[in-house]
């Protein structure tokens, strides 16, 4: 690395330009760049020099590098700390999908276990595979330490193939200070959104590029079945409601006072504590004391050749005094009954009366089309 | 010496323009071809389908597609429609009704009828600013025509929230309206704020290539104009108009062909509602319905190329007479006459619409919630100092990015002047290569992404190995495809008004055709060349999308991708990347003009 930065400043970039390229015999599943380039990003899983094994973990970008706070830098050390390995994060972008992409294509995955998989990704996977075998292979469960003690609601892949390994409540966050303006109280139910009370009044994350936005779409199927929820929405786009480009476009809004309201997540009130903002400002709405819960699970690629090491970070990850530390490094709810968090902890996070989230088989073979009838009626006012 | 210098010259052009195939096909017709062909090609058989159920979906084509089902919809849809004038501060209107067809526009109606206004606006706002930059003195006279490059790189999260800092509910124009007693107006989430944004990055374009072309004019054909007895008016438009014009509809076509492939800022300032079909590409591609984002993809391509064709050939039958001597300039600063007047004017609208969003931006940046700070620029510090291996580093994103626009200016220029020269002969079907050199711009972002992730990043077999491209290397070329036809844009026009007969003498006098191209056409051409390098720097700089697919998972990221990387629930730390964006951007504009200059005629 101190070599390529060296050779780049030199000005003859040439050289390190060219480290990109690799051509890699096809057919067999060891490889080696034949211009013994180090580049890390063709996915060379065939391990260091020393023997060490290393296993890669895909995941998505906030996980290891967000602004605030990510558990992937104190979970990479803690593992290396106990087991004779390396832990290699790789965040692609666009997610599951590349991998799938990759499978589909006949480019073997390189990559040994996914951490923070949705039950959309893990249906969307399944249902857009174009050939062979499943993208991930299950767990035997019985080598998993701690498993017994996954919570039972966030357990979602019939198959055995996803564990649970953290979990938030899509919900909705409020600015009381607006709200007083209008002279009205906290939003209780999904009627109240579509009232004039609240005109004008929510920004939500578009659910073709957000899962955020996603989950809230299933959640508004839940509430007025398939036969009704385009209708709702039809309500909620007359009453002013606007669906921004994803989460970062709508939280953006909101934190500018567009509107009193945004479809975001349960722990909000954990980062604004951080940053001391106004908590009237970061208020969690629960509607008709439901929460969707944003599940996150972790599944080991099928065709890996490590799969012991795989189940032994699954075990790790889900370690009580693990999940605790990475529920307050990611801001998420543990996906274990027995993590210890601080009160504070608790009190910042709080829960709903009602767990609402699709199972994979509600979802399977549905979501692509009740996306796209729903995008048709939204893009066409 | 003297012979391996012919040697070289001898082939160079000819080694450059391999060079320039083989780039453009392993980084952009490779890619977007295998892409593309999903449109047409199915379960190894070509077919038709994609496309046609796209051309009849009244959802994409409106009427045009309700037509073909039962083309009654054309005369039944007039529907009478009321003109309602209110006379203000009296309680009484005038109503007018006239028949007028309800058309249902369609995603494609809808997006041409934006990138429409789009282009109207950033001409309407753009050429006052040609003329201000073309015909006034004033001191940073260069450094602000170097500025006007910078609202082009800006991400469009960045213009987001400047935007809605600025035009937003509680946004400085409502504050000064309410301010004055006036009432608010609302304009985030309507047709106007999108149109307002694309002029944001646009209308900078179009007054930069109308005033380089702008001090290409001789003074003396207006003089000659008034000599005999035109009034200044008349002067302008019949004389100094003319010569304008080309590089108006220049700026023009590229504003167009850019709002109508626009996409991020759309959904972040308008939302869904006013989806544009690059709102569609993205979202069949998420959805992994190849066929269908292709066969849109396709389409959007055909109509940008189609009316970049139609503009060439528009082009062709200009010819400019190259400068003798420019008029000078006026001074800004002096008594207030109605010229100057109508200038101040423009700087108030400058103002609001380019340096308030711009400003608001760096106020965000020092802004946390108990008032002004410095965190997120401590924020970068921190996370330069202490980043793990697999985290974004601000100081090499900068690094990356500079190295990145050098490198792909380096190529693009090359690339640029070679297919300006080969579209400006006389030659049959020079315009059709010419067309074909704006594909870049012409193909869906989103398609030439996962057309990159596919062909380079998950690799392409070959004699039985597995060839990727990803990292710097590709980064670089992938920026150099995506600029070279502004170099053309900018180069061509002027390069036909060459004196062919000069080119043709030195020939004959022995002069290799590169010798020719080095010192006769560039230096007549160098304005064009400096103005078609700033944009090509000022692409490479932006881009994001395919820039975010082959750095993923190296350290080959740039500054657009750690701005997206560092936002989260506040906005601080990304716009403090945006501001360092900012700052990094405007001085390299400064340093890349003044190097121009230098070497200038």
């Amino acid at each position: 690395m101190k070599r390529r930065t060296y050779l780049r400043s030199a000005g003859v970039g040439a050289a390190a330009l060219l480290a990109g390229c690799s051509a890699e015999p096809t057919g067999t599943d060891t490889q080696t760049a034949t211009d013994g380039s180090t580049d890390t990003q063709t996915g060379t899983t065939t391990g260091t020099t020393e023997g060490t094994p290393t296993l890669r973990v895909g995941t998505y970008a906030s996980f290891i590098d967000a602004p605030s706070t990510s558990p992937g830098a104190w979970v990479k050390e803690q593992f290396e700390s106990e087991h004779d390995a390396n832990l290699e994060w790789f965040a692609p972008e666009g997610g599951i999908d590349y991998f799938l992409q990759r499978r589909n294509q006949g480019v073997t995955v390189d990559t040994d276990l996914f951490a923070g998989l949705t039950p959309e990704n893990m249906v969307r996977a399944d249902d857009n595979l174009q050939s062979g075998e499943s993208l991930f292979d299950a767990v035997n469960t019985d080598n998993i330490a701690n498993a017994d003690h996954l919570i039972e609601d966030y357990q979602f892949d019939p198959q055995g193939r996803a564990l649970p390994m953290g979990a938030s409540y899509i919900s909705l966050v409020y600015n009381q200070n607006m709200l007083d303006e209008r002279g009205v109280g906290a939003p209780q139910s999904f009627e109240d959104l579509v009232s004039d009370d609240y005109s004008d009044a929510l920004l939500i994350p578009n659910p073709q590029n957000s899962e955020t936005g996603l989950e809230f779409l299933f959640w508004t199927i839940n509430e007025y079945g398939e036969d009704g929820y385009l209708d709702y929405w039809q309500r909620l786009l007359d009453n002013g409601a606007r669906i921004l480009e994803g989460w970062g476009a709508a939280y953006g809004a909101y934190s500018e006072g567009e509107a009193p309201a945004v479809v975001s997540y349960s722990t909000d009130q954990v980062f604004a504590d951080q940053s001391g903002a106004d908590m009237a400002e970061h208020q969690i709405g629960f509607l008709n004391g439901e929460g969707y819960a944003y599940l996150e699970a972790m599944a080991r690629f099928s065709g890996t050749d490590k799969p012991e090491l795989a189940e032994s970070f699954i075990s790790f990850m889900l370690r009580p005094e693990i999940q605790a530390e990475i529920a307050q490094r990611n801001v998420a709810l543990p996906a274990v009954d027995n993590a210890d968090l601080p009160q504070k902890f608790d009190d910042l996070t709080p829960e709903p009366e009602t767990v609402v989230s699709f199972d994979y088989d509600r979802l399977s073979g549905n979501v692509d089309t009740w996306l796209d009838e729903w995008s048709r009626q939204v893009a066409s006012q | 010496m003297t012979a391996t210098r012919e040697r070289f010259e001898s082939v160079a052009l000819p080694l450059a323009a391999v060079g320039t195939v083989l780039l453009l096909t392993v980084l952009f017709y490779y890619p977007v071809g295998r892409v593309l062909s999903e449109a047409v090609w199915r379960d190894s058989g070509l077919t038709a389908e994609p496309l046609a159920e796209v051309l009849t979906d009244p959802f994409f084509f409106g009427v045009v597609a309700q037509a073909f089902e039962d083309p009654s919809i054309l005369w039944t849809a007039i529907e009478p429609h009321t003109f309602r004038l209110s006379v203000p501060f009296v309680d009484a209107a005038i109503a007018l009704n006239y028949p007028f067809p309800d058309y249902r526009l369609g995603l494609f109606g809808f997006t041409a009828y934006q990138a429409f206004l789009s282009t109207l606006a950033s001409v309407a706002l753009g050429l006052p600013g040609a003329y201000v930059l073309a015909r006034f003195e004033f001191p940073g006279r260069k450094t602000i025509r170097s500025l006007t490059a910078v609202p082009f790189v800006m991400p469009s999260i960045m213009v987001a929230i400047g935007f809605i800092a600025t035009f937003g509910r509680n946004g400085v124009v409502n504050d000064v309206l309410l301010a004055l007693g006036l009432p608010r107006i609302e304009l985030l989430y309507t047709l106007p704020i999108i149109v307002l944004a694309h002029a944001f990055y646009d209308a900078p374009l179009v007054a930069r290539v109308t005033a380089t072309a702008w001090e290409g004019v001789d003074a003396s054909t207006a003089e000659t104009a008034r000599s005999l007895g035109a009034s200044p008016r008349r002067a302008f438009v019949d004389v100094v108009l003319p010569q304008l014009l080309p590089a108006i509809l220049t700026g023009a076509l590229l504003t167009f062909i850019f709002s109508f492939m626009s996409f991020a800022i759309v959904l972040a300032l308008g939302g869904l509602s006013l989806a544009t079909v690059e709102v569609w590409v993205y979202h069949r591609v998420n959805q992994l319905d190849y066929a269908t984002a292709s066969s849109l993809a396709t389409l959007e391509m055909l109509f940008s190329l189609l009316l970049t064709y139609a503009y060439l050939r528009y082009e062709a039958r200009q010819r400019a007479e190259s400068a003798s001597r420019p008029a000078p300039r006026k001074r800004l600063f002096g008594a207030l006459n109605l010229d100057r007047l109508a200038v101040w004017g423009y700087v108030v609208v400058v103002l609001v619409v380019f340096v308030t969003p711009m400003a608001s931006m760096i106020l965000e940046s020092i802004t946390g919630p108990n008032g002004l700070t410095l965190d997120y620029y401590r924020f970068l510090v921190t996370r330069q100092a202490e980043a793990a291996e697999f985290q974004i580093k601000p100081l090499t994103a900068v690094q990356n990015s500079l190295l990145y626009g050098v490198a792909s200016l380096a190529i693009a220029v090359p690339m640029g002047v070679l297919l300006a020269i080969v579209s400006t002969r006389d030659v049959p079907g020079s315009k059709l290569v010419d067309t074909l050199s704006m594909a870049p711009f012409a193909v869906s972002g989103v398609v030439v992404g996962l057309g990159l992730l596919q062909g380079l990043v998950f690799g392409t077999e070959l004699l039985g190995y597995r060839i990727t491209v990803t990292g710097a290397v590709a980064v670089v070329a992938a920026h150099a495809v995506g600029a070279y036809p502004f170099v053309t844009r900018n180069v061509a026009p002027l390069l036909a008004t060459i004196d062919r007969s000069v080119v043709e003498s030195a020939r004959t006098l022995g002069a290799s055709r590169f010798r020719v191209l080095l010192d006769i056409e560039l230096p007549q051409v160098f304005a064009g060349v400096v103005a078609g390098a700033a944009f090509a720097f000022a692409i490479s700089i932006g881009e994001f999308d395919s820039t975010v697919i082959l750095a993923s998972g190296s350290s080959a990221y740039t500054m657009p991708v750690a701005i997206e990387r560092f936002l989260g629930r506040r906005l601080g730390p990304a716009t403090a990347m945006g501001c360092v964006l900012l700052a990094v951007t405007a001085a390299s504009f400064v340093v890349i003009d003044r190097l121009g200059d230098g070497r200038g005629m």
